[in-house]
């Protein structure tokens, strides 16, 4: 029967503080910041590793994964109604907020071209996403990384690993499985909320009408590049997990867990990395925007 | 600290423990120094002593999950390594707990399904049989948020029995459980047809495990003191 490596609770020595001392928690410190990056990435192939064996053997496998579907189906349900009313909320104050900006400052220049649309439009393929991987970034990884810390705290994770069972991989999988699943959705319900609620602020205003909306919406190639927003929903949902289990997992032996501090690192840490994400993803399909004003 | 009490070695189900010169440290302090004992296959060995002493560090380091500085530990007569392979070790640290996203039945069924790769329904049969030896059954689709101490605390032995042990580590199971809650845990490790695995349970009280566990050790305060296998004294005390 092969196992997975026993769980090594990290132990960090506890010394007397000197100069030397000194120097090498700075050296050590500086060491950990250079090489976070480092570690999110081999944490998140890891994870698209896992998730590729969960996806491809557990329709055969079904006792084998049976936990991991049992865990994916609760997450998925949790993180689909949970933060939908969220979405919908940011959704509609951004696209009123979006309106009353084209109305105040682009009314003149671009009522008469349809350009106002075509920033609605554009705008319509970079937040969504954005939105969506943020919300999902605080609903799907923070209770991941708090829950792991939890059970690094009370040593369950190192009790079921000496019964052959990885309760991080166990946990991480179908998360990061329903967190990719869900930001689509709400990528997609974000789109839709957004975009009516941007243009019906805008026919309310006297600025635009419906019909040159679905025109410009035409204009822009949004559907081709559904492909590329999946692949920047994949990519910022795989990080935010990674980011939780690496922040979840920092144990020191019998010390206690600062679940506080877990919670408020991780958190910093996923919105950076959707930030980056996102911006990374929005600069490769700027390109398409200048073409269609020029038009 | 001397061998344990006579076992018969053909009937007693369980691995013998034998550790020599074993030293933990964590940053400049020891916090094992020099330890040895053996236990006999099939023997309940309990440890008690202070807060600190190191009683849980003994126990994490027999189950591998921290590393020994200096030392041997062999279980069953091979390293150490080879029985946790094998999955003949099981251990509940002091703040374990059942996972609270799983019914009673699931928490039971996960190292076995998920650890041991067993088939559902033999899986099923197996915490079938436990959850009755422990009276969970009117229980079993509960979640552990719902229910008592004494409960969740049972739940917790039933899973690790659940894998079939040969070696049962026990950190404090019995901390906050009233005397009659004590009194059924022991029952439950000790029954009347035989022990199925060696057990080395820590506790700070000194009566917890005192009519079941034949063989018992006092830990000093701050240090466990070396000793080697066949000496009395040197700061470990044992009793049969």
């Amino acid at each position: 029967m092969s196992r997975p490596a026993l769980a090594v609770s990290a132990l960090r020595p506890r010394t007397a503080p000197g100069w030397r001392t000194g120097l090498l928690d700075s050296l050590d410190a500086v060491g950990a910041v250079v090489l976070s990056p480092v570690e999110l990435v081999g944490m998140a192939v890891v994870l698209l590793g896992r998730m590729a064996e969960f996806m491809l053997l557990a329709p055969f496998a079904r006792d084998r994964f049976a936990f991991q579907r049992l865990i994916f189906a609760r997450d998925l349900g949790d993180l689909l109604f949970g933060p939908a009313l969220r979405v919908l909320a940011i959704c509609v104050v951004l696209g009123i907020a979006v309106a009353l900006v084209i109305e105040q400052f682009a009314t003149g220049l671009l009522s008469q071209t349809g350009t106002a649309n075509l920033v609605i439009v554009t705008s319509l393929q970079q937040i969504p996403p954005f939105v969506a991987s943020g919300v999902l970034a605080a609903r799907g990884a923070l209770p991941l990384a708090v829950r792991l810390a939890e059970m690094v705290d009370r040593g369950q994770i190192d009790s079921m690993a000496i019964m052959g069972v990885d309760l991080v991989m166990l946990h991480a999988v179908p998360r990061a499985l329903a967190v990719s699943l869900a930001s689509v959705v709400h990528a997609v319900l974000a789109m839709v909320v957004f975009g009516v609620t941007t243009v019906l602020s805008l026919a309310g205003l006297g600025l635009v009408s419906t019909g040159t909306f679905l025109t410009a919406l035409k204009l822009l190639p949004v559907y081709e590049k559904i492909s590329l927003i999946g692949l920047q929903l994949l990519t910022a949902s795989i990080l935010v997990v990674a980011v939780a289990l690496v922040e979840g997992i920092q144990g020191h032996g019998e010390e206690r867990v600062d679940l506080a501090r877990v919670s408020m690192v991780c958190i910093l840490k996923a919105a950076t990395v959707v930030l980056l994400v996102n911006l990374s993803f929005a600069l490769s399909r700027m390109p398409d925007l200048p073409v269609l004003v020029w038009r | 600290m001397r061998p344990a009490a006579p076992v018969d070695e053909a009937a007693a189900n369980g691995l013998s423990v034998e550790v020599r010169g074993l030293v933990v440290r964590r940053g400049r302090r020891r916090v094992l120094d020099g330890v040895s004992l053996q236990l006999a296959a099939g023997a309940f060995l309990r440890i008690t002593g202070p807060a600190g002493c190191g009683k849980s560090t003994l126990l994490q380091t027999l189950a591998g999950v921290l590393d020994a500085d200096q030392g041997s530990i062999r279980l069953g007569g091979r390293p150490a390594a080879t029985a946790l392979a094998a999955g003949q070790v099981a251990a509940v640290f002091q703040r374990d707990s059942l996972l609270p996203e799983l019914t009673v039945l699931e928490n039971l069924l996960l190292p076995l399904i998920a650890g041991q790769h067993l088939s559902r329904r033999l899986a099923m049969l197996r915490a079938q049989v436990l959850l009755a030896q422990f009276g969970l059954v009117d229980i079993m689709h509960a979640w552990p948020a719902r229910l008592s101490d004494a409960l969740r605390r049972r739940a917790l032995l039933a899973r690790v029995m659940a894998v079939q042990p040969q070696l049962l580590l026990l950190d404090d199971i019995l901390a906050g459980l009233d005397s009659a809650g004590r009194a059924l845990i022991g029952r439950l490790l000790s029954p009347p047809d035989g022990r199925v695995a060696s057990i080395i349970a820590t506790s700070s009280r000194v009566d917890d495990f005192a009519h079941e566990a034949e063989l018992l050790l006092t830990l000093p305060e701050g240090r466990i003191s070396p000793s080697e296998p066949g000496q009395e004294g040197s700061g470990c005390d044992t009793r049969p």
